[in-house]
C-alpha cells in the first residue's frame, strides 16, 4: 500500500514504469506456468505432483474449477449478482454484476452543470472519535449471491 | 456519557446520550427505540417473509392494502426517485416484485429515533445504525460531536475527522460489497467511486442522497454540491477525493469548547 502521507511521491511513477510492470508481470507468469501452475510459491523449482501447496495462508481444495454465478439479490441501488471463479480449487476473484440504470429519466442529472469540485490526497486521522461513518461491510444482498455462487462451487 | 450498542435489523446500532438522566429515564428510552426498530424491521424488510415489503414482493397483497407505514416508505421512495433523476431506485428493471426500500429506511428509522429521543426531552445524543447517523446537541466537554470517516481502503483506518452538531452524515459506497480478501470489480456501470459521505440536517436526505449520488459516479458529487444542506465528501479509486464546497465547515469549527 503507498504512503499516503509522502507528498512527494511522483505522479508518473505509473506512467514511466508501466511497461516495466507488465514485463515483470509477464515473467512471473511464465515462470509459474512453467512450474505446472498449481504452486504458488515461485521459488520452488520442482514442479508438485502432489498437493499440499507451500502457502501458509491457502486451505486444501474445496471448490471445484469453474466460473460460477449466483442468483441475482436485491441491494437497494439495484440488482446484485456475485460470479466467482474458481482454479486450483480456489477463489481467485470475485465479480459483481451490476444490471445497468433505467437512464431516460436521468437526462436532468446529466446535464446540470458541473461546478469545479476542490480535490485532495488522503490522509490518515487520529483514531479518537465518538463514532464513524462507513460503507458497512456486511451487505445482506452481497453474501446472499455469494453464498449461492459457492454453493454451486461445492 | 451513556453509551449502548445492540444489533437491530442485521446491523450494528450505537446509541451515546450526553444529557444528564438517571438510568431509569435513560433504559425506558433505550427500550422504546429497540421496540420501534423491531417493529420497522417486521413490517419493512424484504428479507423477512411476514413483511408488508415481502408481502407486496410475493404479490400476496397491493401496495394500496399495504401498512400506512410501508405505504408512507414507498412513497418517500418515489419522490427520491424523483429527486435523483431516477439513479434512486429501488425496483430491479422497473418491476414491482423486487422492491428493496433499504438505502432509504436506514436513514429513516434513524432520523425516527432521533424524534423519539427529542420528543421525550433529550437534546444531546447521537444515534448510529451501521455507519449513518444523526448527532444533536453536543457530547460532555466538547462543541461537537467527533465523527471520522472510515477509510475505504483500510477499514481499521480514519481518513477525515468532521465535527458535527445537528447533522446527519451517511456513507455509501462499494467497500460494503467486498470482503478484505476478493477484489470486486464493477463491469457494467462506470464507477470510479469507492465511497461517498453525504452530510445534510437530517440524516434521512444524508441517507437517500448519499445512496443516489454513488450510483451516479463522479457526477454525484455534483448532484449533491446542487442540493441546497447537503454537502458531500468523495473519495475514488486512486485514493484521492473530492467534496462540495461547504464540505470543510465541518473540520474546521472547532471541536474543543
Amino acid at each position: 500500500m503507498p504512503d499516503r502521507n509522502n507528498i512527494n511521491r511522483d505522479p508518473n511513477f505509473g506512467k514511466k514504469y508501466f511497461w516495466t510492470f507488465v514485463l515483470v508481470g509477464l515473467i512471473i507468469l511464465i515462470g509459474r506456468a512453467k512450474l505446472g501452475g498449481g504452486n504458488t510459491n515461485s521459488s520452488n523449482t520442482i514442479p508438485s505432483a502432489t498437493s499440499s501447496p507451500s502457502s501458509p495462508s491457502s486451505s486444501t481444495s474445496k471448490y471445484r474449477n469453474g466460473t460460477f454465478t449466483g442468483t441475482s439479490a436485491d441491494a437497494y441501488y439495484g440488482s446484485l449478482q456475485i460470479r466467482v471463479s474458481v482454479a486450483n480449487g480456489k477463489i481467485s476473484k470475485v465479480d459483481i454484476l451490476d444490471y445497468p440504470h433505467d437512464n431516460h429519466t436521468s437526462q436532468n442529472i446529466n446535464t446540470q452543470a458541473l461546478p469545479l469540485l476542490q480535490k485532495e490526497v488522503l490522509q490518515t486521522q487520529s483514531n479518537v472519535v465518538d463514532a464513524v461513518s462507513g460503507a458497512s461491510f456486511t451487505s445482506q444482498a452481497f453474501n446472499q449471491s455469494l453464498q449461492s455462487a459457492l454453493s454451486q462451487a461445492a | 456519557m451513556f453509551q449502548t450498542s445492540f444489533v437491530t435489523m442485521s446491523m450494528d446500532c450505537n446509541v451515546i446520550i450526553a444529557d444528564e438522566k438517571n438510568a431509569a429515564t435513560i433504559k425506558k428510552i433505550i427500550d422504546e427505540i429497540k421496540i420501534f426498530l423491531r417493529d420497522v424491521e417486521s413490517e419493512l424488510s424484504p428479507f423477512l417473509p411476514q413483511s408488508e415489503i415481502s408481502k407486496i414482493n410475493s404479490g400476496q397483497i397491493k401496495i394500496a392494502d399495504a401498512s400506512a407505514r410501508a405505504q408512507h416508505i414507498l412513497n418517500l421512495c418515489d419522490e427520491t426517485k424523483k429527486l435523483s433523476g431516477g439513479y434512486f431506485d429501488i425496483k430491479k428493471n422497473n418491476k414491482m416484485r423486487n422492491i428493496d426500500p433499504c438505502g432509504l429506511v436506514k436513514g429513516w428509522v434513524i432520523s425516527q429515533s432521533a424524534m423519539i429521543l427529542k420528543r421525550r426531552g433529550f437534546n444531546n445524543f447521537l444515534v448510529e445504525i451501521s455507519g449513518d447517523m444523526q448527532t444533536s446537541g453536543r457530547p460532555k466537554n466538547k462543541k461537537f460531536w467527533a465523527i471520522g470517516i472510515r477509510d475505504p481502503f483500510e477499514k481499521n483506518r480514519i481518513i477525515k475527522i468532521l465535527n458535527l452538531s445537528d447533522q446527519g452524515i451517511a456513507t455509501s459506497g462499494t467497500a460494503e460489497k467486498g470482503c478484505h480478501i476478493y477484489n470486486p470489480v464493477d463491469n457494467k456501470t462506470e464507477n470510479d467511486l469507492i465511497s461517498l459521505t453525504a452530510v445534510s440536517p437530517s440524516v434521512f436526505d444524508a441517507d437517500r442522497f448519499a445512496t443516489a449520488a454513488f450510483a451516479m459516479g463522479r457526477r454525484g458529487l455534483n448532484f449533491l454540491e446542487n442540493k441546497k444542506g447537503l454537502e458531500g465528501y468523495a473519495i475514488f479509486k486512486n485514493q484521492t477525493a473530492a467534496f462540495t464546497s461547504g464540505f470543510k465547515k465541518f473540520e474546521t469549527q472547532k471541536c474543543i469548547v
